[in-house]
C-alpha cells in the first residue's frame, strides 16, 4: 500500500512574551465585550425598559407553539360531563401505564362513562400517544406543566381534576389534532 | 285428508277458555285447514289470514291462539306475522287503501294519488288516521301492470286505472268497482292455446270440457305411462315459464321413479315479479287448462298432490280457481279415485301473504311450509329435499298451461310454435308508455319492436321508447337499440339479458334511469328476506345511492360505488335475488351512464317531465 | 381422509366433512360468521366464500363436502373482493359503537374488518335506528342495531337449549333480533350466547362494561360447581377474575357452559377471604405465623392418637380439592390410622345437559382415591354424631359444604363436643367461632392439579390468581402435617403427586400431567 506523506506546516511557536500580550488581549476583548452587555442592561433595568430576553417567571410565561404537549387533560361538554366514554385506547396505549380507567354504564344514550379515570403525572411522560389514540377528541395534551405536588399521592390526577371546558379547546387544541392526526385511508 | 300419508295426524284442537278471541268458526276452519297437511304448521299463513278477517289484526291473543291450535310456539307464529307484507301486528283502518307504486304504476302517477290520500286524511304512508277509518300504505307490483296505477282496497278486487276521482270516492266511504276491460288477447293470426279464443272466458268445468278438456289428463292418469309422458314434455322442448326458463321435462326427470315416500308437485302461482301479470290471465279466463295440467304433471313425476301457492292479493283469481277445483273435484278428476284410475291426486291451495321471496323456489316451499320465506341453500334441490323434506317439482303456473296441449297435440305441433330453443307461446306483459298495455298470447321469438308496436299499440305520447324491460325488472334492461331483438331465450341472452317472465315494461324518454333504477332499487329492497349479508344490507345500500344521485347529491364516487355493490351482490347469495337488484342497477347504469353523470354534474335530475319515485 | 389442495399446498383432511371445519383443523383461517362447530349450517353470511376450482361461482366453505382431489384458493383476487364486499356492506348500517362496546378487542367484525375490509366508509347516510341496551332476560343484554343476523344465537336456542327465545323478525335490512315480551332469554345457558355472538349485540350483564379484553390473561381451568368438570378458561388481570369462559372439549361440555357455574367466580378474590392462620386462645382466635399453626396441627393430632387412639380422630375432607391434595389426606389417614373418614357432598338440582346434581368439582376423585364412605357421603352426618355424642378428641374439617347439609344446631353442637377442631377453610365464617386452629384455604383458582368429573374423566386446573406471598396451597400444608407426623420428605409437586397416584391408584396409571393436555383423558375402567 503506497503511502502519503503530508508535512504539516506548523508557525513557529511563539516566545513567552508575545504569547503573554496576545492572550491577555484575548481576555480583555471577551471582558469587553461582556462589561457592554452589562452596562447595556443595566441601563435599560434603571430606564425600566429591560433588553434582556430573560423571562421573569412565573410573572411571565414564555408562549408555547400549538403543538407543545403539556399534561393531558380531559374535554368537559357543556353539559358539565366528560366527554371520555371510558374506551381504554389511551389505557392501552400509554407507554407507562400512567392512566387506570373503571368503565361504568350510564342512564343517558351514551351508555359508557369512567366512573374512574386516574393519571399518575410522576408516570406520565407527556408523549400525546393518548391524545392520538383517542377516537372521541375527549382526551387532548395541554400546555399546562405545573403539576409539582407534596407527595406521591399528590401526583395522582383524578377525573374531576383533569376536565377542561371544550369551549377553552376548540380553537387550540383541536385544531392542531385535527391538522396533526391524518387517520389512516385506503391501503 | 291425504289418507295414506306417512306423516298425516289427526290435529286434535285444544278446547275453547278464557283468552281466546277467535270465534269457533275460524277455529274450525283452521283446524280442517290444518288435515291438508303432514304438518299442523302449514297452515299457518291461512290460520292468520282468517284470524285477521275476523279480527282486523293479529294481537298477541291471537298469536298465542292460533299458536296452540297449531301446536307452535308464539314466537314461531310472531316471526311469520312480522315477515309478510299483508300481516298486521297493530290494527290498520277499516278502509286500509294500498297504492302500487312499483315501475308501471311510478310511470303512471301512483306518486300523485299517495299525495293525494295523505293530504286529504292528514296522514302520512303507514300511518291510520285517528278514528281508524283509514290507512295508507304503499305496496309493491300487485300484478295488474296493465292496467296501472292500481290501488287495492283491503282485500277487494283492485281498482285498477285508478284515478283521483276513484281516491276521492274511496276516501267518501264507497266502493269502487273498476276492473279494467279486457286485458289479455291473442292477437289477430296468431295460433294461440294458453287463452281462450275470442276474448272468452271459461271458468266453468261444463265449457272446458266442451272443447275437449281433461281428456289429455284423462289420459295421463289410465292409460299412459309417467315416464313417456315427461319424454313428450322434454321432446317439446317446453321450458319454464316462471323466470329461470329450465326445461320443464329434464326438471321432472330428477323426481324418484320408484318412490317409497310422497312426492309432491308445487305450483308456483306467486306472480310477484314487476311486469308481471300473465299467470292471474290464466286462472281468471281458463283456469281448468292450469288444472289439467298439473293434472298431467302430478302424474308424471308420481306426485300425491299438488299444492298451489297462489299470491295473496290475488282475489279474483283466488276465487275462480277454488270454485274450478271444487267443480274438478266434483266430476272425480281430482281426489281419491282420479279418472276412475284408482290413483289419488288432490290439489289444494295456498295463499301467499305479500313477500316476493316467496314466488322464489325454496322460500315458496318455505312459506307453504308455514315459516318465513327465506330461500334453503343448495344442495340439497326440492326434487331431494322439498316440501317438508319430500321429493317436489315446483313448476310456474303458466308452465303447467301449457302441458294439455303438448299431450293433445304432440311435441312436433308444439316445436312449430317459437323457436328452435325458445318452443312454444307464451304470455307478454306489456305495460309502461305504451298506447295498449295488456298480456298478449304470441310465440316466443316474436321481435320486440313488434310487440310494442303492432300489438301494444306503440308509444303512448309520442316520445321514443328508451329504457326497455324485457322480462320482468329482474332482468337487464335495453335500449332503444335492441328493439330489434326476437323475444326468446337465446338472443336475449346475446344482447346481455333474459326472457325472464316476458314482462316488459317500456319506458320512452322522459322517464330518468335514475328514478327508475331507484324505484326497482326500492323494490328489492322491501323484498329482500334479509338472510344473506350482500342482499340484505346491498339492497338498501342501492336504494340510497340512487336516491342521493336523484336529490342531487350525488358525486361520480358514487357511480363507482355502486358499481362496486353490484359486483359484491352477483353470484354469491343463496338465491338470485341480489343477483336480480345487482343486475337492474348496474345495468341502468351502464346504459344509462350519461344520464346518470348528468345528475353529478347538475346536482340534480336533469328530466323535468320524469315519473315521480 | 381425504388429499385437497388449498393455495398450492396439499393436505390431507378428514373425509365427510364440511370444507369450512377442514381448513380450519389444518390451522387455515377462513373468515366466517355464522358457522359454529356445534350448530346447524345456516349459509348466510357469506364470509367463508372460497373458490374451488370446477364451480363457477365462489363457494361456501361451510356447505362444501371435502372431495378427494379439491383444489381450493383462498388468496385469490375473487375472494378477497368477496371478504370486501361482505365487510363493506355489513358496516353500512352497523353502528360505530367501538369505544362503548363490550366486544371490542374480540369482535369478529372489527378483527375480519382490519384484515379483509375497506378503509373508508362510502356512506353519511342514516343508520337503522333499533333498540339498544335492551334488557331481555335476567343475565342479558341485547344491541339491535350491533346484530349482524348471524342467527347463531337464533340456533344455539332452538337446537342446543330447544327454548326458542330469540327470534328474527321483519325482512331485508329491518330484519330485527328480539324475544316476545312475555319470554324473556332465561334459559340456565342463556350467557352462552354471548360468547357466540360475533359481535357485540349480545352482552352479559356480568361483563357489561366491565373492562376491556385486552387486559384479560387467560388461563385454561375447569369449573369448580360440578362433578361435571366443564373445561373453561378464566380470565383475570390485577389478581381477580373478571369472568370465567368455556373452553371446547367434545368429550366433556363441547363448547358450552352454564350460568350458574359461569357467575361463580367472585368468592375467589373476596377480600374478606381468610389469609392468616389462627389459633385460639382462650375465646378468640389470634393470627399465629404458619409453622406455629401446622405445628399446632400435627401436635394436636399426634397428642390424640397416643392417648385415645386414631378411633378419637376424624377426618372431613372436601370434594373440592384436587386429586392431589385428595391423596395426601389418604396417606394422612394411613399414617394416623384414621377410621372416621368422610367426604360432605351438597347436591342439587340438575339436567339432561351439563348441569349435574353433585355440586363439587372432584367428588369422583375422591370416590376414586378411597376417601368417600360407601353410602357415598352421608357417613359424615355419622361422624358428626360421635362427635356430639364425645367420643371425639380431634376433629379436621376441610371446607363448610357440610355446613350446607345438615341444621345449624346439629353441626354447631358437634364441633362444640370436640376438644380440638382443626378448620382449613377458605373464609372464616362459619366455622371459625368452633374452631381451635383455622387454616387459610386455598380456591381452585389459586392452585394447579388435577380434578375427576363425574365421568372419571381427569382434568386439569392451573393456578390464575396468585395467592398472598408465603401463604401455601392446601397441599403443602398437608405435606406439612405428614413431614411433622411421619417418616419421609414430603413435598407438595402436583406433576409428582400425580404419578404416584398412578403406582397406588390402577385406575390412574400410566398417565401424566403431561398427558392430560388440555382436554383431559379418562380413568382406566
Amino acid at each position: 500500500m503506497a503511502t502519503r506523506t503530508v508535512t504539516v506546516q506548523r508557525p513557529a511557536a511563539m516566545d513567552a512574551p508575545r504569547g503573554v500580550v496576545r492572550s491577555g488581549v484575548a481576555v480583555l476583548k471577551g471582558m469587553w465585550i461582556a462589561s457592554r452587555h452589562f452596562w447595556r442592561n443595566l441601563w435599560g433595568f434603571m430606564r425600566g425598559k429591560p433588553t434582556v430576553f430573560t423571562v421573569q417567571y412565573p410573572e411571565e410565561r414564555l408562549p408555547q407553539p400549538p403543538a407543545f404537549r403539556g399534561m393531558p387533560v380531559l374535554v368537559q361538554m357543556d353539559n358539565g360531563k366528560e366527554r371520555c366514554v371510558a374506551c381504554g385506547l389511551c389505557e392501552w396505549a400509554c407507554p407507562t401505564d400512567c392512566i387506570t380507567i373503571y368503565p361504568a354504564e350510564t342512564a343517558d344514550e351514551i351508555e359508557r362513562f369512567p366512573q374512574v379515570f386516574d393519571i399518575d403525572m410522576s408516570r406520565c411522560m407527556f408523549c400525546g400517544l393518548c391524545e392520538e389514540a383517542c377516537p372521541e377528541e375527549a382526551i387532548v395534551m395541554s400546555h399546562n406543566v405545573e403539576i409539582a405536588a407534596f407527595s406521591r399521592r399528590g401526583t395522582v390526577w383524578h377525573k374531576e381534576d383533569l376536565l377542561v371546558p371544550v369551549r377553552e379547546l376548540e380553537r387550540t387544541r383541536f385544531r392542531h389534532i385535527r391538522k396533526t392526526y391524518e387517520r389512516s385511508t385506503e391501503p | 285428508m291425504i289418507v295414506d300419508h306417512p306423516a298425516a295426524k289427526k290435529v286434535v284442537p285444544p278446547p275453547r277458555r278464557e283468552g281466546h278471541v277467535l270465534s269457533d268458526a275460524v277455529r274450525a276452519k283452521i283446524v280442517a285447514e290444518a288435515t291438508n297437511y303432514p304438518q299442523a304448521r302449514s297452515a299457518l299463513l291461512a290460520a292468520l289470514h282468517l284470524a285477521q278477517a275476523e279480527y282486523g289484526w293479529i294481537s298477541p291473543p291471537v298469536v298465542r291462539e292460533i299458536a296452540e291450535l297449531l301446536g307452535l310456539k308464539p314466537i314461531q307464529v310472531q316471526e311469520v306475522v312480522s315477515f309478510y307484507p299483508m300481516f298486521h301486528s297493530r290494527p290498520k283502518g277499516r278502509c286500509h287503501i294500498q297504492v302500487c307504486t312499483n315501475i308501471a304504476c311510478a310511470v303512471a302517477g301512483a306518486r300523485k294519488l299517495v299525495r293525494q290520500v295523505e293530504d286529504s286524511l292528514g296522514i302520512r304512508v303507514g300511518e291510520t288516521t285517528p278514528d281508524g277509518a283509514f290507512s295508507l300504505v304503499e305496496v309493491e307490483c300487485l300484478g295488474s301492470c296493465g292496467s296501472a296505477p292500481v290501488v287495492q282496497v283491503n282485500h277487494d278486487p283492485y281498482i285498477e286505472r285508478a284515478c283521483a276521482e276513484d281516491i276521492a270516492a274511496i276516501l267518501r266511504g264507497e266502493r269502487v268497482e273498476r276492473q279494467s276491460p279486457m286485458i289479455s288477447v291473442i292477437p289477430e293470426g296468431v295460433d294461440g292455446y294458453l287463452l281462450p279464443p275470442n276474448g272468452v272466458t271459461r271458468t266453468e268445468i261444463a265449457d272446458y270440457l266442451a272443447v275437449g278438456g281433461y281428456e289429455q289428463a284423462r289420459r295421463a292418469w289410465c292409460e299412459l305411462d309417467p315416464d313417456a309422458i315427461t319424454e313428450m314434455v322434454k321432446e317439446s322442448g317446453l321450458r319454464g315459464r316462471g323466470g329461470a326458463g329450465f326445461v320443464t321435462g329434464v326438471k321432472w326427470g330428477f323426481m324418484p321413479k320408484n318412490p317409497d315416500k310422497p312426492s309432491y308437485l308445487a305450483v308456483n302461482g306467486d306472480e310477484s315479479e314487476p311486469g308481471t301479470f300473465k299467470d292471474r290471465q290464466i286462472l281468471e279466463r281458463n283456469p281448468h287448462q292450469f288444472i289439467e295440467g298439473a293434472l298431467i304433471a302430478g302424474r308424471a313425476i308420481r306426485a300425491v298432490a299438488a299444492y298451489v301457492y297462489l299470491r295473496g292479493e290475488y282475489t279474483v283469481p283466488y276465487l275462480r280457481l277454488m270454485h274450478a277445483i271444487e267443480q274438478a273435484y266434483a266430476r272425480g278428476f281430482l281426489g281419491d279415485n282420479v279418472f276412475g284410475s284408482g290413483r289419488s291426486f288432490h290439489m289444494f291451495v295456498q295463499r301467499g301473504a305479500g313477500a316476493y321471496i316467496c314466488g322464489e323456489e325454496t322460500g315458496m316451499i318455505e312459506s307453504m311450509e308455514g315459516k318465513k320465506g327465506q330461500p334453503r341453500k343448495r344442495p340439497p334441490f326440492p326434487a331431494a329435499y322439498g316440501l317438508w323434506g319430500y321429493p317436489t317439482t315446483v313448476n310456474n303456473l303458466e308452465t303447467l298451461t301449457h302441458v294439455p296441449v303438448i299431450l293433445r297435440h304432440g311435441p312436433t305441433w308444439f316445436r312449430q310454435h317459437g323457436t328452435e330453443r325458445s318452443t312454444g307461446n307464451t304470455l307478454f306483459g306489456v305495460s309502461g308508455h305504451v298506447k295498449h298495455p295488456g298480456v298478449y298470447e304470441l310465440p316466443l321469438g316474436t321481435p320486440l319492436r313488434e310487440i310494442i308496436e303492432k300489438y301494444a299499440g306503440g308509444m303512448a305520447n309520442g316520445r321514443p321508447p328508451k329504457a326497455i324491460i324485457p322480462g320482468g325488472v329482474s332482468m337487464p334492461v335495453l335500449t332503444a337499440e335492441h328493439l330489434d331483438t326476437p323475444m326468446d331465450h337465446e338472443s336475449l341472452q346475446r344482447v346481455g339479458s333474459l326472457l325472464g317472465t316476458a314482462g316488459i315494461v317500456v319506458l320512452d324518454d322522459s322517464a330518468c334511469p335514475v328514478r327508475a333504477a331507484g324505484v326497482i332499487a326500492r323494490f328489492f329492497r322491501h323484498e329482500s328476506c334479509g338472510q344473506c349479508t350482500q342482499c340484505r344490507e346491498g339492497t338498501g345500500f342501492l336504494y340510497k345511492l340512487l336516491k342521493r344521485l336523484d336529490s342531487g347529491r350525488g358525486t361520480m364516487a358514487d357511480l363507482r360505488t355502486i358499481e362496486d355493490v353490484c359486483g359484491y351482490m352477483e353470484g354469491q347469495t343463496i338465491c338470485a335475488l341480489s343477483d336480480a337488484a345487482a343486475w337492474a342497477a348496474g345495468n341502468f347504469l351502464r346504459r344509462f351512464r350519461a344520464d346518470f353523470e348528468a345528475h353529478v354534474a347538475q346536482r340534480g335530475c336533469p328530466f323535468p317531465d320524469s315519473f315521480e319515485m | 381422509m381425504v388429499k385437497i389442495t388449498v393455495d398450492g399446498r396439499e393436505i390431507e383432511v378428514a373425509n365427510d366433512t364440511m370444507l369450512l371445519p377442514a381448513l380450519i383443523e389444518a390451522g387455515i383461517h377462513v373468515p366466517h360468521y355464522c358457522w359454529h362447530p356445534k350448530l346447524s349450517i345456516d349459509g348466510s353470511c357469506r364470509m367463508c366464500q372460497v373458490e374451488v376450482e370446477g364451480s363457477p361461482k365462489l363457494v361456501i366453505a361451510c356447505n362444501t363436502p371435502v372431495r378427494e382431489g379439491m383444489v381450493v384458493r383462498t388468496d385469490s383476487p375473487r375472494v378477497i373482493n368477496a371478504r370486501r364486499g361482505v365487510m363493506e356492506l355489513l358496516l353500512v348500517n352497523h353502528p360505530i359503537d367501538c369505544p362503548i362496546c363490550d366486544k371490542a378487542g374480540e369482535c369478529l367484525l372489527q378483527d375480519y374488518s382490519y384484515n379483509f375490509g375497506t378503509r373508508k366508509s362510502r356512506t353519511d347516510e342514516p343508520r337503522r335506528k333499533l333498540e339498544k341496551r335492551k334488557d331481555i332476560g335476567p343475565r342479558m343484554i341485547l344491541d339491535q342495531e350491533r346484530c349482524i343476523l348471524c342467527r347463531r344465537c337464533v340456533r344455539f336456542c332452538r337446537e342446543i337449549t330447544k327454548t326458542n327465545e330469540l327470534a328474527v323478525f321483519n325482512m331485508g335490512d329491518r330484519s330485527v333480533l328480539d324475544v316476545l315480551p312475555d319470554a324473556p332469554l332465561a334459559n340456565d345457558y342463556s350467557m352462552n350466547t354471548a360468547d357466540i355472538c360475533p359481535v357485540g349485540a349480545l352482552e352479559t350483564k356480568d361483563f357489561h362494561h366491565k373492562l376491556r379484553v385486552w387486559f384479560l390473561k387467560k388461563t385454561p381451568s375447569v369449573c369448580p360447581s360440578c362433578s361435571n368438570g366443564c373445561n373453561i378458561t378464566i380470565q383475570h388481570y390485577r389478581n381477580q377474575i373478571w369472568r370465567l369462559m368455556p373452553r371446547r372439549n367434545d368429550a366433556v361440555n363441547d363448547t358450552w357452559m352454564c350460568d350458574q357455574g359461569r357467575l361463580q367466580y367472585a368468592f375467589a378474590h373476596d377480600a374478606n377471604r381468610l389469609r392468616l392462620p389462627m389459633v385460639r386462645r382462650g375465646n378468640t382466635l389470634e393470627p399465629c405465623g404458619w409453622d406455629a399453626a401446622v405445628k399446632h396441627v400435627s401436635d394436636a393430632l399426634r397428642a390424640t392418637a397416643k392417648k385415645g387412639g386414631a378411633e378419637r380422630i376424624a377426618l372431613l375432607a372436601s370434594a373440592h380439592f384436587t386429586n392431589e391434595e385428595l391423596y395426601l389426606l389418604t396417606q394422612l389417614v394411613k399414617v394416623l390410622g384414621l377410621r372416621h373418614v368422610a367426604v360432605p357432598l351438597v347436591t342439587g338440582s340438575g339436567d339432561a345437559f351439563l348441569i349435574q346434581p353433585e355440586k363439587a368439582a372432584n367428588f369422583t376423585g375422591a370416590r376414586e382415591l378411597g376417601l368417600v364412605a360407601h353410602d357415598g357421603g352421608r357417613d359424615f352426618t355419622a361422624i358428626l354424631e360421635l362427635a356430639r355424642s364425645g367420643q371425639l378428641d380431634a376433629l379436621y374439617v376441610c371446607g363448610s359444604d357440610m355446613t350446607k347439609l345438615v341444621e345449624p344446631t346439629l353441626w354447631q353442637a358437634a364441633l362444640r363436643a370436640v376438644p380440638t377442631v382443626i378448620v382449613q377453610d377458605l373464609f372464616a365464617e362459619p366455622l371459625g367461632q368452633f374452631a381451635h386452629v383455622l387454616l387459610p384455604s386455598l380456591s381452585w383458582a389459586e392452585k394447579s392439579g388435577t380434578f375427576t368429573n363425574r365421568k372419571r374423566r381427569v382434568q386439569q386446573i392451573q393456578r390464575a390468581l396468585e395467592p398472598p406471598q408465603g401463604q401455601p396451597s392446601d397441599g403443602e400444608i398437608f405435606a406439612e402435617i405428614l413431614g411433622q407426623l411421619a417418616e419421609g420428605h414430603w413435598t407438595f409437586h402436583p406433576a409428582e403427586i400425580f404419578e404416584q397416584i398412578g403406582k397406588e391408584f390402577p385406575a390412574f396409571a400410566g398417565l401424566s400431567l403431561a398427558s392430560l393436555g388440555l382436554l383431559g383423558a379418562e380413568l382406566a375402567p
